[in-house]
């Protein structure tokens, strides 16, 4: 029986030398536990289903689809695991798709031991990076919400950023780091990352308001 | 055709009609064919009932020694069983001159109330005779008729008998001879003026000017049976001749033009004649006025049948609509000419004595007309049918250029591609093929640390991912992708122990830019921060990116607190610097380096709009 206590991990890999990797780095870090290792899609989503997740770590190219489907079956049955992609160049695009998923941090592959760690426990406070051209990617997408996203029942507020959270991605998106920012808006280090947390989730929430909104739209669904 | 069908029913129903009527006059009245004459009588009053003209006359005269306006007396009797209860009426089918008419001694009417003439020649004359004047048995009706210059005197067909029997008759004949002409007159002119607004309009179909002007002509000309004025005999003979040849000679040049044939010298001629014709008359004065006219009339008749035969001819080459109409017009208009000619020389002798001529002129507006608006509606027909066909011709014009422009921009983005393309393993083999093949010979010349593979591997991957960065979506925007290169190197700098100042304005705007240039001020950027890593040891990196003015200009520089460089001493630096350069001018940047002992710059400056 596994020790609760420890944080229950899924990796999602298919390259076997990063997964070993990612496998050697975590069972020498102290309190993680991993519960499966998956080298696709299926597997990932199986796994995920048959156990609770505390943490997955997922790569998006998969042989049989795309890692934001593990993301998404993740965070809509357990909405309380963090989730890390893992990619090889930082592909924005990617990396925006897989926070709408539901993902909250991001990682490139050639990071060393410690930056992973970093990372993942960064992560795992409640922290979430944020780089220029991912800050820009997510302004732009922001900015195209229909003027009608979703119906109020379903939310209680209509999803688009706040003027500190716009402000703070702009700065991102010009090259300020997190540094930077907290010394020109006067805020601390911990609210620029609450802000950027929010913004994580905003998107995820927004994406979903748009595919029902696009769904609405195309006669898909009755409200 | 049809139209020409119609336009002859209607006209040989006219005509048919007008005979028809003619064969019902006389009856009842008493017609008086013969008059005595007094030639020597010049009194104003009528000479005593008992006086017996010494002369007989059946209604024209001539005096010798006339003077104008002098006037002489036609005497007629007629019997009447007994006394009449209903009034009576005097009717004269025609007189050339004033009329005044007695009655048993009593005057009964006159053509004016005064001496002054009349040139009423064509109107009937009908004055109503109390019963109380006329008594049984024999009574008298004396006519002084008033000379002209020449002496003559004419009146035609005086007829007494109940008012109710002679005045139908007076009407029609008015009305033939009168309100027929002024009909015609009214549609000449409307018809010509329409010819004449389309002419204005189309100043090169002169077959309407002349149709205008034939029928403008015509108005004037027909305005003589009807107009009755008091002025002198010359000017009212001018009238009657003059507009009659400029209206042959329209006639003859619309009929040309109508069947778009061209004789210039006989056109000229045609013209000229009527000119002269004009001058002739004018000039020749009172005096010759009948010889002249007369004469007229001749070349008249000459012009007009030509027009016959030449419209014959024509429908003989080609029997088109037009020219069949225009033929049966000239016809219709020489024939009743002719008719007209035996009546004034009395060579034919009518009841009505109407004038044909003007209804001639009725038959040829209409007829010409028809056919215009004919000719009219084809070509509104075949415009309209042309306007389709230009319509579908210009629908498939479009879609043949919009394929064409569909074509040519996907030759566009395919050449675009082919551009990127290149530029993409240009870069590839300049920048991360030759790095990684110099890292493959120091790997394989056993002269490097593990620790130092590793470090090449890492710029090869930095390189690349430059490259990919500058091809992303939000690779067009320099800040964002200089941020993220600040993103990338900050970890490493801040291991080799390096603090990196970032200067950018917060409301600095990205400059526009495309990927190549961006691309290549990255690679400036990248190889300025390696160089200073590598040899000049800083402890300070200072990137600043400023806009300096409105018109778009920006610098970006890299500045170190390093020991510094001279230029050509350090090989593998001046490689570096001279890679700056050329990236430089390939991106149209302008690039100063300067360097001493206490650090370098690097400075790049653009503008946004060279592309």
């Amino acid at each position: 029986m596994a020790d609760p206590d420890r944080i229950a991990t899924l990796i999602v890999e298919d390259d076997p030398m990063f997964r070993s990797r990612f496998e050697e780095i975590l069972s020498r870090a102290d309190g993680y536990r991993i519960v499966a290792s998956a080298a696709s899609v299926a597997d990932g989503i199986a796994a995920a289903r048959a156990n609770r997740i505390d943490l997955l770590v997922v790569d998006l190219g998969l042989p049989d689809g795309d890692g934001t489907a593990v993301i998404r079956e993740i965070s809509e049955r357990q909405p309380e695991c963090a989730v890390m992609v893992v990619t090889v160049f930082g592909d924005e695009e990617h990396v925006v798709n897989a926070i709408e998923a539901g993902a909250s941090s991001y990682l490139l592959k050639d990071c060393n031991e410690q930056e992973f760690m970093a990372a993942i426990r960064d992560l795992l406070a409640g922290g979430s990076p944020m780089n220029p051209m991912v800050a820009r990617l997510v302004l732009d997408r922001m900015r195209r919400m229909p003027p009608q996203p979703t119906p109020a029942s379903s939310l209680d507020k209509p999803i688009e950023l706040s003027e500190r959270e716009t402000e703070i991605l702009t700065l991102v998106a010009k090259g300020f780091s997190f540094a930077d920012i907290c010394s020109l808006l006067s805020i601390t280090n911990n609210t620029v990352k609450t802000h950027i947390n929010r913004i994580y989730r905003k998107l995820a929430v927004h994406s979903r308001g748009q595919a029902v909104y696009e769904a609405t739209r195309l006669g898909l669904i009755e409200l | 055709m049809k139209v020409a069908r119609t336009l002859a029913a209607l006209f040989a129903y006219g005509f048919g009609a007008l005979l028809a009527c003619a064969s019902v006059a006389g009856a009842e009245g008493v017609r008086l064919g013969e008059f005595e004459y007094f030639p020597e009588y010049t009194n104003a009053a009528p000479p005593p009932p008992e006086a017996v003209g010494p002369a007989r006359t059946n209604g024209i005269v001539r005096a010798t020694d006339s003077k104008p306006r002098d006037a002489r007396f036609l005497r007629g009797r007629f019997d009447l069983d007994a006394q009449p209860h209903e009034v009576y009426a005097l009717y004269i089918s025609a007189a050339n001159r004033g009329v005044r008419a007695f009655v048993n001694g009593v005057e009964v009417g006159s053509t004016s109330l005064s001496d002054a003439e009349r040139f009423g020649w064509n109107y009937p004359l009908f004055f109503s005779i109390p019963p109380a004047l006329l008594h049984p048995g024999s009574n008298t009706l004396d006519l002084r008729l008033t000379l002209n210059e020449s002496g003559w005197g004419s009146l035609r067909d005086a007829e007494i008998g109940p008012h109710a029997t002679l005045k139908p008759i007076y009407d029609k004949v008015l009305f033939w001879r009168i309100t027929g002409p002024q009909i015609t007159s009214l549609i000449a002119v409307l018809t010509g003026a329409l010819a004449l607004l389309v002419w204005m309009r189309r100043r090169r179909e002169t077959v309407f000017l002349w149709f205008a002007l034939t029928c403008f002509m015509a108005a004037i000309r027909n305005a003589h049976f009807y107009v009755s004025a008091p002025i002198s005999g010359f000017w009212y003979e001018v009238w009657a001749a003059v507009p009659l040849h400029w209206m042959s000679a329209a006639f003859a040049l619309f009929s040309l033009r109508l069947c778009e044939r061209r004789f210039p010298k006989t056109e000229a001629t045609l013209l000229w004649a009527a000119l002269a014709w004009t001058l002739i008359v004018l000039l020749a004065g009172p005096a010759h006025i009948r010889l002249t006219v007369d004469l007229g009339y001749l070349w008249l008749m000459i012009v007009n049948l030509g027009i016959l035969v030449f419209a014959f001819m024509q429908c003989l080459r080609q029997p088109k609509v037009e020219r069949i109409l225009l033929f049966i017009a000239v016809l219709v208009s020489v024939a009743f000419g002719t008719m007209d000619l035996t009546l004034l020389t009395s060579m034919r002798d009518s009841d009505w004595r109407v004038y044909m001529l003007p209804y001639s002129t009725l038959f040829i507006s209409l007829a010409v007309g028809a056919v215009l608006v004919d000719a009219f509606a084809r070509a509104r027909s075949r415009q309209e049918q042309l306007n389709v066909e230009l319509d579908a011709r210009l629908a498939a014009r479009e879609r043949q250029l919009r394929e064409q422009h569909q074509t040519l921009l996907k030759l566009e983005r395919e050449q675009a591609v082919a551009h990127e393309r290149q530029r993409i393993l240009r870069d590839i083999h300049d920048g991360l093929g030759s790095q990684l093949i110099s890292s493959i010979h120091l790997v394989e010349g056993g002269t490097l640390e593990p620790a130092r593979v590793g470090a090449l591997l890492r710029e090869c991957v930095d390189d690349l991912r430059l490259a990919i960065d500058s091809l992303k979506p939000a690779g067009e925007d320099l800040l964002a992708v200089l941020g993220n290169f600040r993103y990338r190197m900050e970890p490493r700098l801040a291991h080799a122990g390096v603090r990196l100042d970032w200067h950018v304005a917060a409301d600095s705007r990205s400059p526009r830019l495309g990927a190549q240039q961006i691309l290549h001020t990255l690679r400036i950027v990248q190889e300025a921060v390696t160089n200073a890593l590598k040899h000049a040891s800083p402890s300070v990196l200072r990137i600043s990116f400023r806009e300096e003015t409105e018109a778009g200009e920006w610098t970006l520089s890299v500045e170190d607190d390093g020991v510094g460089f001279r230029m050509p001493s350090d090989q593998s630096r001046g490689e570096g610097l001279q890679n700056m350069r050329t990236r430089a001018a390939q991106a149209r940047l302008n690039l100063t380096i300067e360097s001493n002992e206490t650090g370098a710059t690097v400075r790049i400056v653009g503008t946004s709009d060279n592309e």
